[in-house]
């Protein structure tokens, strides 16, 4: 677990790396390469190396190798400060950039687990994912432990399910292993399709082969000789990589029969969804695999009993397969320490949306949402208001500003009506509107449901048809009642777990905006400007200095005017409110409300 | 057997384990609707008309896939649970193009049943519609998805009881429609137009192709000499279209309800049966005796013949050259009764009323001048063309078929109708004529199970004979792999396209398919009206029957010569089957 | 068919490879080549960078790797040098890495302006 950094500020000779040598070696001597995080930066002006240590922010100068080891020894491991060598007349500017690099907490907050070889490997070089300890904890399973050692360490890890549900993974084992079957499968499920979401993308893109060695030892655990990798066709990239990775592994004797001469045997073989968001849904996934129509059946018979052709099969999101490895490798006490009591570990988000630091991050379960917001991803953009997040994707839900403190969890995002899901986390700030954006989930799921059962089939359709009248101004007080009527319905009453979250994106933009959606049908006003039918552009004639020129920009010759006499009109009758006007008008004399 | 106890509908109850929620509330009379489920199918759990409220649960249940379990608390027609039935079937209405007044099924419809039950009072849920397709190219079916409500039925049978796989669910989402693959027509596709994804409709999504119309045309044209024919499957099944019990026998009122709508002759397929016996008997004596290509297979079903042709083309030489009844009966009609009776054979029009929807496409197979038959109805159009005039079936007086040169058939023919039923009459004339004596007993048990594979064997002259009687297609494609390995035991098959023979052909009455009736059920039903009248006939072989042994002396000479040749046998060829190439 | 020892044994010897410590090869270069990294264009910085090794030998090794998380600022390269130490300069194309070869390669200076840091202090 990561508690302190260093920042350590190397000038631009070589020689100084020396100081950079000795902190690695020191640290790693007090084992403390675990906790503390190093960082180095390389200022060309600096004469001597410096550092500043974080949280604590205690700088020191004129470092050289002995202080160095000093340092760590006395002011990292005792956490005493060295008072003589602490230098507080530091450069007024050099603080303040190592505040600016500690700021800089795009790193600094995460905790890299699943992804700590992504960027930093050849994902291409079976040899350097070895080099990082690929394929050790499988020769760990293989040699010191029973399988159902390996099933007791995940489940008392405490392992949930990342794709989405969160159901604990070493009970999902447990079955498929106590099931009496001469054939049994483990599929790892990378048809990773939230809009949105590209974590598993990364991680077959970064670290293949995490995800063969935890498919081969889930394989040894439940007594499976066999693996899929449903991955969409969407991503060459990943199923190139994945390619690659299985063929280098099939060379060295890593997959196949007799692995690493243990006489464990397990192949491995792509399936390429074909874009339906409905074929993560395990049944779904299975029928796809089995080359039949991709819808899902009714559970049970769960998977693990009755999966694919009929066979005990184990159905892991990526994610949640590549933790295997490090937790076999580290123990389930490690694991432990990371995350919350119901929820340990760490977990993968795609941070997007209105916010100035987007991309991958990973960090620990249990860091509260505002952290991950504001320190992480340092704001929403151009300093609008933060309005809402919308986590889980289209089967989730949103968080408003209120809930910002809440402990990222499974059981915690559920309470607040959202759920983890894959990881997608958008941010919304003021100028989006909640109606469009359940709009544009609804109409995500409509486009992506299989077909197969009539509340998902024809209820969205419905909703999202009654949404779209909100947003042309057609909506009534009557009209929101029975969307949360129909909303509920096919929430209670769909075949799969798509259906049953389908309604999700309104649901919970109605609960916690319901004043918006009034805007939207009683005063028939949109606030954030999105819905188009609903805005009226006005020129303000004290502020129009009648030059025309928006009227030669409308398309819809839907401004008039005299040039130099009188002020222009818009005739909202003809005006399509694109917005073209206001961008012509010098004066700001356009209003769009 | 084990039995749990449960709690349904607050009332204590105990309940054989095992069973879902649906059988278990049947097995106590208490009704949950249902759109998609199929009892001889893997429940789909697709239309969420059946869900019912579990005690401490907050989704609702599907009660079709869902097992009981000791102490389960279960509500079937809670609020909840009732609120939520009615609104996927308002959903579905809101999709449905709800034409009913003009629909085939008018009357007859599940969907329509359903909504008159929920209480649906006003069409709630407004919309766009997914785009429909309307497919009449083919000769049997038509398909019209606007009426379509994606229960999955049809596929159901298509592949799970046909073992066929030609309809299948296309495009996702509100998008998705019913039919054959790449949305092409029934008649581009492998289908063999059996009819039992109709059967298996609850809406008029899929259903006949009408002929009705050209029918009464040619009934009112004065120089048409019009004669109808009824196969023997339709006497067992009419009855039901005007609210009669399942399996009763309706021959003679039949007979008055034609003779009253004008038909010029009405004369029973049963005859024309005996004379395939006659031929397919003589084809078979033949092939022993030369040691000709066996086994030997029949050809009266149509759907099996569009399955030979476009799947197992190789096996054409073990297939009986024969045509099915009702085209040799046209044959004859239009050829030896038409000069006898001086008619000119272009005035002729033949009707065939048929349990069968292949028959549709049967009757365009052109071996000469004439089509043997001109139209084919099914019983289901029967039914309709007897309301057409005004006629209640179940109150006409009994009469018999037309009587001049065709009025006697054996109860060999009647049995034609049901799966076992042209084996048992073939082996009664067969087994006759090689050992030179009398049968004992006529009725041959083996044949008489409700099975998709009953095998017989018989003593003849101290030689055991294998025969087989195969009913649906997924049924024949062991045996018919069998010969083609030349690992098949058996010296005759019989082939029926429908499960349990014509009494539940594609053409037959539909019933709703509310789970108290089980296909075996219906089988045993409509078979036993056929074995009675079987039972009640005096003569009981075909080739004691004198009408066409008549026929051979004034006409047609011998089974199997030239004559016979020309006119009651056929040929088929191997059609080309759609392969989809994918990259 | 490898066994557990040989397994260990390339562990330790790529290791010691990939710590930059065995002198032919000073510097170990990394660019993003996830999906993110080759939309934003890190194919020709990876082609400029095999052909400046091949065409005038400098003594680096080019590797694709994945995605590091911060998709905005692909196309990404991180610079390893031996003693553990990273550089990772952001928004690369070939003109900047034409700089980079020269400055920090072969003289040794890191071209602050050009790393995430830099870029970040500029905006």
């Amino acid at each position: 677990m990561l508690e302190q950094r260093i920042h350590l500020a190397l000038g631009a000779q070589s020689n100084q790396e020396a100081v950079l040598h000795q902190l690695h070696a020191t640290l790693k001597k007090n084992r403390l390469d675990d906790r503390i995080q190093v960082y180095c930066h390389t200022l060309n002006d600096l004469q001597k190396p410096a550092c500043g240590i974080y949280p604590e922010r205690i700088f020191y100068e004129n470092i050289n190798e002995n202080l160095m080891r000093l340092l760590v020894e006395v002011q990292l491991l005792n956490k005493t400060p060295l008072e003589q060598f602490q230098q507080l007349k530091l450069d007024q500017s050099l603080i303040e950039r190592f505040d600016q690099w500690d700021k800089d907490r795009f790193f600094y907050k995460q905790t890299r687990i699943v992804l700590k070889n992504a960027g930093k490997i050849n994902p291409e070089d079976i040899q350097e994912a070895i080099a990082m300890d690929a394929y050790q904890a499988l020769s760990k399973a293989l040699t010191s432990m029973t399988p159902q050692d390996v099933l007791d360490e995940i489940t008392l890890s405490g392992l949930r399910g990342r794709g989405g549900g969160g159901f604990p993974t070493g009970r999902k084992w447990q079955v498929a292993h106590d099931q009496v079957n001469d054939v049994k499968y483990v599929i790892c499920n990378a048809d990773e399709g939230d809009p949105g979401a590209f974590m598993d993308r990364s991680l077959l893109e970064g670290d293949p082969h995490a995800i063969l060695e935890a498919m081969m030892i889930a394989g040894y655990a439940i007594g499976s000789k066999h693996g899929f990798i449903y991955v969409r066709a969407e991503y060459p990239v990943a199923v190139k990589r994945l390619e690659i990775a299985i063929r280098q592994a099939e060379n060295m004797g890593l997959l196949g029969n007799n692995i690493l001469n243990l006489g464990f045997d397990f192949s491995i073989e792509i399936r390429l969804g074909a874009g339906a968001f409905v074929c993560g849904e395990e049944t779904a996934l299975i029928a796809s695999i089995e080359g039949q129509r991709g819808t899902p059946n009714p559970k049970p018979p769960y998977p693990s009993v009755q999966g694919l052709w009929g066979k005990p099969t184990i159905i892991n999101n990526v994610e949640t397969l590549a933790n295997i490895p490090q937790i076999l490798l580290k123990g389930q006490k490690w694991f432990r320490t990371m995350g919350t009591a119901s929820s340990p570990g760490t977990k993968v988000f795609a941070l997007g949306g209105k916010i100035k630091q987007t991309g991958l991050i990973e960090v620990e379960m249990g860091l509260s949402l505002r952290e991950v917001i504001y320190d992480i991803g340092q704001g929403c953009e151009h300093n609008k208001k933060f309005k809402a997040m919308q986590t889980g994707g289209p089967s989730g839900g949103c968080i408003t500003a209120e809930d910002l403190d809440t402990a990222l969890g499974f059981d915690e995002l559920i309470q607040l009506g959202s759920m983890m899901g894959s990881g997608g986390m958008i941010v919304l700030d003021e100028d989006n509107c909640m109606v469009d954006v359940a709009r544009f989930y609804l109409d995500f799921i409509v486009e992506e449901s299989c077909g197969k059962c009539t509340p998902c089939r024809i209820g969205t359709k419905r909703l999202l048809e009654m949404l779209n009248k909100v947003t042309q101004g057609e909506g009534t007080l009557e009209l929101l009642e029975e969307m949360e009527e129909l909303a509920q319905y096919i929430k209670t009453s769909s075949l799969c777990g798509l259906g049953q979250t389908a309604p999700n994106p309104f649901l919970s933009t109605y609960h916690h905006f319901k004043d918006e959606y009034i805007r939207h049908v009683v005063d028939k006003k949109c606030d954030a400007k999105v819905c188009k039918a609903l805005l009226e552009y006005t020129i303000q004639a004290d502020l129009c200095k009648k030059c025309g020129l928006c009227a030669r920009a409308c398309p819809t010759y839907a401004i008039s005017g005299m040039v130099g006499r009188d002020p222009f009109t818009i005739d909202p009758n003809l005006c399509i409110r694109c917005g073209a006007c206001v961008l012509t008008c010098k004066f700001d004399a356009i209003k769009r409300q | 057997m084990k039995t749990i106890k449960m709690n349904i509908n607050h009332q204590e109850v105990q309940v054989q384990a095992g069973l879902t929620i649906l059988e278990a509330c049947r097995s106590l009379g208490i009704t949950i609707p249902t759109l998609c489920h199929l009892t001889e199918c893997k429940p789909k759990g697709a239309c969420r008309i059946c869900v019912v409220e579990e005690a401490g649960k907050r989704n609702l249940i599907p009660s079709c896939v869902s097992e009981v379990t000791d102490g389960m608390k279960i509500l079937t027609h809670s609020k909840r649970s009732l609120a939520s039935r009615r609104m996927s079937l308002e959903l579905i209405l809101s999709n449905h193009r709800k034409d009913c007044l003009s629909c085939t099924r008018n009357l007859n419809c599940e969907l329509q049943t359903l909504a008159q039950t929920l209480h649906v009072r006003e069409d709630r849920f407004l919309g766009e519609k997914t785009e429909g397709r309307y497919d009449d190219l083919s000769n049997g079916l038509v398909r019209d998805t606007s009426k379509c409500i994606l229960c999955g039925r049809c596929v159901d049978a298509c592949l799970n009881i046909q073992g066929l796989g030609v309809l299948t669910l296309m495009n996702r989402g509100f998008e998705t429609r019913m039919g054959p693959v790449l949305d092409l027509s029934f008649k581009d596709v492998n289908c063999i137009e059996c009819g039992q994804c109709v059967l298996h409709c609850p809406v008029g999504a899929l259903s006949e192709k009408e002929e009705i119309h050209d029918v009464i045309n040619a009934l009112e044209d004065p120089k048409k000499f019009v004669i109808v024919q009824t196969a023997p499957a339709v006497r067992a099944s009419l009855a039901e279209e005007f609210g009669a019990p399942m399996g009763t026998r309706i021959t003679g009122k039949m007979v008055s309800a034609l003779k009253q709508i004008g038909f010029d002759r009405v004369y029973d397929t049963n005859v024309a049966a005996d004379l395939t016996i006659l031929e397919e008997g003589h084809e078979l004596l033949n092939r022993l005796e030369n040691k000709g290509v066996l086994p030997l297979i029949t050809s009266c079903s149509p759907g099996w013949i569009n399955y030979l042709e476009k799947e197992y083309a190789s096996l054409i030489p073990h297939v009986s050259s024969c045509k099915s009844p009702h085209m040799m009966f046209g044959a004859i009609l239009k050829s030896h009764y038409a000069k006898v009776k001086g008619l000119d054979p272009k005035d002729i029009v033949v009707v065939s009323i048929m349990p069968c929807t292949a028959k549709k496409g049967e009757k365009e197979r052109m071996t000469s001048e004439y089509k043997d038959v001109d139209h084919v109805l099914t019983t289901r159009e029967c039914g309709r063309l007897i309301k057409l005039y005004g006629l209640d079936l179940l109150a006409m007086q009994n009469s018999d078929f037309d009587q001049d040169m065709f009025g006697i058939s054996s109860g060999a023919g009647v049995i034609f109708g049901v799966s076992g039923g042209v084996m048992e009459a073939a082996l009664r004339t067969v087994v006759e004529i090689l050992t030179n004596m009398p049968l004992d007993r006529l009725e041959f048990k083996e044949l008489r199970l409700i099975k998709d594979v009953k095998e017989a064997e018989i003593n003849v002259n101290g030689t055991i004979v294998k025969v087989a009687a195969v009913s649906t297609m997924k049924a024949a494609q062991a045996i018919l792999k069998q010969i083609q390995e030349g690992t098949s035991p058996y010296t005759f098959i019989e082939i029926m396209a429908c499960p349990g023979g014509c009494i539940n052909g594609g053409g037959q009455s539909i019933y709703p398919r509310n789970h108290d009736l089980k296909t075996e059920d219906v089988i045993k039903l409509r078979a036993k009206a056929l074995y009675a009248e079987d039972q009640d006939n005096t003569l009981r072989t075909s080739h004691m029957n004198p009408d066409v042994l008549n026929l051979y002396r004034d006409f047609l000479g011998e089974p199997g010569s030239d004559v016979a040749h020309h006119l009651l046998h056929t040929h088929y060829s191997a059609k080309e089957a759609l392969k989809l190439e994918f990259d | 068919m490898l066994d557990v020892k040989q397994l260990n044994a390339i562990k330790e010897s790529t290791l010691q490879k990939m710590r930059v410590e065995d002198g032919q090869i000073t510097h170990r270069i990394l660019i993003g080549m996830g999906t993110c990294g080759i939309a934003a264009g890190a194919q020709s910085v990876y082609d400029f960078l095999i052909e400046m090794k091949d065409v005038y030998h400098y003594p680096i090794e080019v590797l694709p790797t994945g995605c590091l998380g911060m998709c905005m600022f692909e196309p990404m390269v991180e610079v390893v040098e031996a003693n553990d130490k990273h550089t990772m300069y952001i928004k690369m194309d070939p003109l900047k890495m034409k700089e980079i070869l020269h400055h920090h390669i072969k003289e040794g200076y890191t071209l602050y302006a050009y790393t995430l840091q830099g870029v970040k202090e500029n905006a």
